[in-house]
């Protein structure tokens, strides 16, 4: 989730907001909206026939990672 | 060895076929929406959709299907989504809405429901209730949906006034009186959310079949 975190600090930062009240609950509520997405997208993979190692590359996170967080859920749908 | 027994279920013989309508119907919009569960929610969905006069004084007081459905959206359904601070991403030029829209097109509501379970192991609409081992639910055209718990609570209402009217079954009034009584689950914010406080509904829902004279079920 690194790069999603990066991603969305960035974006953030973008928006140009000094308040840390405004950016910091836009930073987590982007985090929760990216897991959200990743979720999605995983299922969605995993029903295309991908492999864990094919996804993690694009998610920019090892196969074990990925295999961790969504294997019990996903691995079914595959 | 003895078994224990199912306990049979509570819904059948104690509707009038008016009232089933209305589980069967909160089935279906349950259903439609992708969602894993049957809730008073979606029969309330239903019930204000019904042609009884209970439903039209939910419909002059604003409770219309399409007004239900739209908070059962906001507060579960697309529940993928429902939770998160809209506000804070606004601010950073994300419309959730719009990520919504986008995602139940590309998706379907039931990949977006099937994720929401997926992303909270444990549902919103009760901290002990698990839809991975459900209990008593329905179970039509191959889908099995679990009940939430506002809907035996529901249940126990309809029974406890049918037996202290000595009505032979629980018509739709009852019913309509007993699932605007429940605590639990997503009905009490609903009308929170819709501005009219269940005890107004109540009365109105009696009134309106005080005045057109449904003759008790006896």
């Amino acid at each position: 989730m690194l790069t999603a975190m990066e991603t969305s600090a960035e974006i953030a930062e973008a928006a140009g907001s000094t308040d840390p009240e405004v950016g910091l609950r836009a930073v987590a509520a982007l985090r929760m909206l990216t897991e959200r997405l990743e979720i999605l997208q995983v299922d969605n993979a995993r029903r295309l026939g991908w492999s864990w190692q094919d996804i993690a590359v694009r998610l920019g996170v090892t196969k074990q990672t990925v295999h961790r967080k969504h294997g019990t859920r996903a691995g079914r749908l595959g | 060895m003895t078994r224990r027994r199912r306990r049979p279920g509570l819904t059948v013989p104690l509707l009038t076929e008016e009232a089933r309508a209305i589980p069967m119907g909160g089935f279906e919009h349950a259903r439609r929406l992708g969602l894993p569960y049957v809730g008073c929610e979606h029969w309330l969905i239903a019930l204000a959709g019904a042609d009884h006069p209970a439903a039209a004084a939910l419909r002059e007081h604003g409770v219309t299907p399409e007004r239900v459905e739209e908070q059962v959206v906001r507060l579960s359904g697309g529940g993928l989504f429902g939770d998160l601070d809209a506000e804070a991403l606004a601010a950073v030029g994300i419309d959730v809405d719009a990520v919504r829209d986008r995602m139940t097109e590309t998706f379907g509501l039931e990949a977006l429901s099937r994720a929401s379970h997926a992303a909270r192991p444990r549902p919103i609409i009760g901290p002990r209730w698990d839809p991975r081992r459900p209990g008593p639910g329905v179970h039509a055209n191959g889908v099995f949906l679990p009940h939430g718990p506002d809907v035996g609570q529901c249940l126990r209402n309809a029974r406890a006034e049918q037996l202290a009217r000595h009505d032979a079954q629980v018509g739709v009034e009852l019913l309509a009186l007993s699932l605007l009584s429940v605590t639990k689950g997503l009905v009490p914010p609903i009308l929170a959310a819709l501005g009219t406080p269940a005890a107004t509904l109540r009365a109105a829902v009696a009134d309106a079949c005080r005045a057109t004279g449904e003759p008790p079920q006896r």
